[in-house]
């Protein structure tokens, strides 16, 4: 028992000099997470707006009809429109300063009083992906408006289209008159189905379940989040294996009575402390800013522990197996820089196509995060977390027991 | 205190060790004499425990380190080449770690930190981490982490290299004092001098094999009181050595640019012997007459230089 006091204020006493590693592994997962919030929209902050360029070649009453319903309230909290000329257009697009650019081509008032098939371009920001695709629905669901409003007003948009022909042939200022008067009706109607779009009379009212709570993309990201802090502190508790072999501490330890097994049980104890000071201050930040249930904060720090420590069994494992210092630490970063990729730190799993995100469920990080997300959003049972554990502790078990049989091996007498 | 007997080390092809024997009694300084790659390391390992032997047999203190690891490892205490100690948490807390490392606990750990610190000379600088010391007093505080646990058999592993004059007296102050306790001290090193200043007995070791042992007296009395004298310069081929040197002067080894001959009274022949090379159309470039010590019995024995 002395030993394994002694051996654990030992490696809790050398983390305890290497401030500025406890500081990156809470600093790189708090850093991440603030901007991937701030471009998400945070919690509960503002939509973010689509810069949505007009380039109106047609310039016709009905295309700055069609611009007017994109300016209106109810989608003017989604875009910011900007009428542009179509070649300063491309120019603006290409530097990046939009999202998308939308083409009314010339001929389009007479095609569609003609009710000729037609197609508004979309000209997208290849560097984007979200805004562009927000632009196309958007601008998808006026050019499915138009097409209703076709069907809809069919007779008044004939009678238009000839009146506009009369005109065009040198008609009085009573056609033009009529013309007037005919768009201002019309018009008034569309405008008033406009609201439609946005607030249709009949909608789907969304539930969650008892005592779940909607999660936004903070609280989807907020687990992952931890779990990045959690696996950079695995990586980094387990480099010390390498520093004692090279200061020859390995070796000494190897000639005396202390056996292996207490020397690698207080490294599991010293471990724990160290994973807990680093997700402590992460969760009471995330805790307090989403508003969780503190009831589960206790679980969610032994939880994230025991994901720790089978994470730095696993990181360990690759230290001894590697046969230098440098090959253990590029073994270590092609093996978790993935599993950080993958398992839900960087993106929430519900964010990632199915087939992603199933393969990021397998691995040991998005195993564990699972059952926390879903019990913190309020959709878990906890005996979803039995078999994870079951599975987690016999992982640690088996991956300590390699990583001893590598250290009488040979790894700790050289 | 120790019993080696029969030691081998094999790795691979290569012998490392080759059917070493030997004892050490309390109070004892024992040395291993040889050098760089003689096996001295490779020795201290094996008894150490922390490399099999290929064969042989190990005790220490009665316990068969083979058999029964943990008993011998109780009484044994390593002082390694390399400097082993955590540089980043202080003395007090290096030393409390390797006599936990040994079993010690409680009061008795307390006083024996407090009985190293003195040894060693650290009392004012407990607290303090040793990444502000020294190069002497980080080999100090090595020196402490081995003698924590008071065995009964320390094992010092070349402990001088790259150590100060001072500093290398003072761990031979050390060393003494534990000789004075009554343990038994096995002492590897190639460096002559310190052989013969510190050790009772010494083996002298040469490519894995012991080739000779005894006090410093009775390995004195091998090379005999005769001088050592290694001629460098050109010494054509076709020169007939046993008539162009004088009577009383053997041959010890003979090169083409390298003669190695041994003589009584050495000084006093060297003028007449310089004359008669000369003579004969040798090239004397330089002359080095050595005193019979350690150095000279290993170039008696091996032909080779002690230090590389």
């Amino acid at each position: 028992m002395t030993f394994l006091i002694a051996s654990g204020l030992k490696n809790l006493q050398r983390i305890a000099v290497q401030p500025w590693s406890v500081a990156i592994w809470i600093g790189v997962p708090l850093l991440v997470g603030s901007l991937l919030s701030a471009v998400m929209g945070g919690s509960d902050g503002e939509t973010p707006k689509v810069h949505l360029l007009i380039a109106d070649d047609d310039g016709s009453f009905l295309s700055g009809t069609l611009i007017d319903m994109l300016a209106r309230e109810e989608l003017g909290d989604l875009l910011i429109l900007e009428p542009v000329a179509t070649v300063s257009g491309r120019a603006m697009l290409d530097e990046g300063a939009a999202s998308a650019m939308l083409v009314i081509p010339s001929g389009f008032q007479t095609a569609y009083l003609a009710s000729e098939p037609q197609a508004l371009r979309l000209v997208v920001n290849p560097l984007q992906q979200i805004f562009p695709e927000m632009a196309e629905e958007l601008t998808g669901l006026i050019a499915d408006f138009g097409s209703y409003a076709q069907l809809a007003f069919g007779p008044e948009l004939d009678t238009m289209g000839e009146l506009i022909s009369d005109a065009e042939d040198g008609a009085g200022p009573e056609t033009a008159a009529a013309i007037g008067t005919l768009a201002s009706g019309t018009a008034t109607k569309l405008f008033r189905a406009l609201p439609l779009l946005t607030e249709a009379p009949i909608e789907i009212a969304v539930e969650t379940t008892d005592g779940a709570r909607e999660a936004s993309f903070t609280m989807l990201f907020f687990p992952g989040l931890l779990m990045m802090s959690v696996i950079l502190a695995a990586q980094g508790l387990a480099e010390d294996l390498w520093q004692e072999r090279e200061m020859g501490t390995l070796r000494r330890l190897r000639s005396t009575i202390a056996p292996l097994g207490t020397f690698l049980l207080a490294r599991v104890v010293s471990s724990s402390f160290a994973l807990v000071l680093v997700i402590l201050p992460l969760g009471l930040l995330g805790f307090t800013v989403l508003d969780l249930d503190w009831g589960s904060l206790p679980l969610t720090l032994a939880w994230l522990t025991l994901a720790g420590l089978m994470l730095s069994a696993l990181a360990s494992l690759i230290q001894v197996l590697a046969p230098t210092r440098k090959a253990a630490a590029l073994f270590s970063s092609l093996v978790f820089f993935p599993l950080l990729l993958v398992g839900g730190s960087f993106f929430p799993l519900e964010s990632m196509p199915d087939f992603l995100a199933t393969f990021g469920r397998l691995t040991p990080n998005g195993m564990m995060l699972e059952p926390l997300k879903a019990h913190l959003i309020g959709t878990g049972e906890l005996a979803a977390f039995v078999p994870i554990l079951g599975i987690s502790v016999a992982a640690t078990l088996a991956m300590t027991a390699a990583t001893a049989w590598r250290l009488r091996a040979g790894f700790a007498t050289r | 205190m120790i019993e080696v007997n029969a030691l081998s080390k094999q790795f691979g092809s290569f012998t490392a060790v080759d059917d070493i024997s030997f004892t050490m009694q309390p109070g004892e300084v024992f040395g291993l004499l040889g050098p760089n790659g003689a096996g001295k390391s490779t020795t201290i390992g094996c008894i150490s425990g922390l490399i099999p032997p290929s064969s042989g047999q190990i005790a220490i203190s009665g316990h068969d380190l083979i058999r029964g690891p943990r008993a011998a490892k109780a009484r044994l205490g390593i002082v390694p080449q390399e400097l082993a100690i955590y540089e980043d948490i202080s003395v007090v807390q290096n030393l409390r770690y390797w006599g936990a490392a040994y079993g010690l606990r409680g009061a008795k750990l307390a006083e024996r930190v407090a009985d190293v610190l003195e040894v060693i000379g650290l009392v004012d600088r407990g607290w303090d981490k040793p990444k502000d010391f020294s190069g002497g007093m980080k080999r100090r505080l090595n020196f402490g982490c081995g003698i924590v646990q008071e065995p009964d058999v320390l094992l010092l592993d070349e402990p001088t290299v790259g150590v100060d004059p001072q500093s290398r007296e003072r761990l031979f102050d050390m060393v003494r004092a534990q000789i004075v306790r009554g343990a038994s001290v096995l002492y590897t090193t190639h460096h002559m001098e310190e052989a013969e200043s510190l050790c009772d007995r010494i083996a002298i070791v040469d490519k894995g094999r012991k080739i000779a042992e005894g006090t410093l007296a009775q390995l004195r009395a091998q090379v005999g009181e005769r001088d050592i004298i290694t001629l460098t310069g050109a010494f054509g081929p076709d020169l007939a050595l046993n008539d162009v040197l004088p009577e009383g002067v053997a041959i010890l080894q003979a090169d083409v640019d390298r003669l190695t001959l041994e003589t009584e009274d050495g000084p006093a022949r060297l003028a007449r012997l310089l004359d008669a090379l000369s003579k004969a159309g040798a090239e004397v470039r330089e002359t080095v007459v050595r005193r019979p010590n350690l150095e000279s019995l290993f170039l008696k024995l091996t032909g080779a230089e002690l230090r590389a």
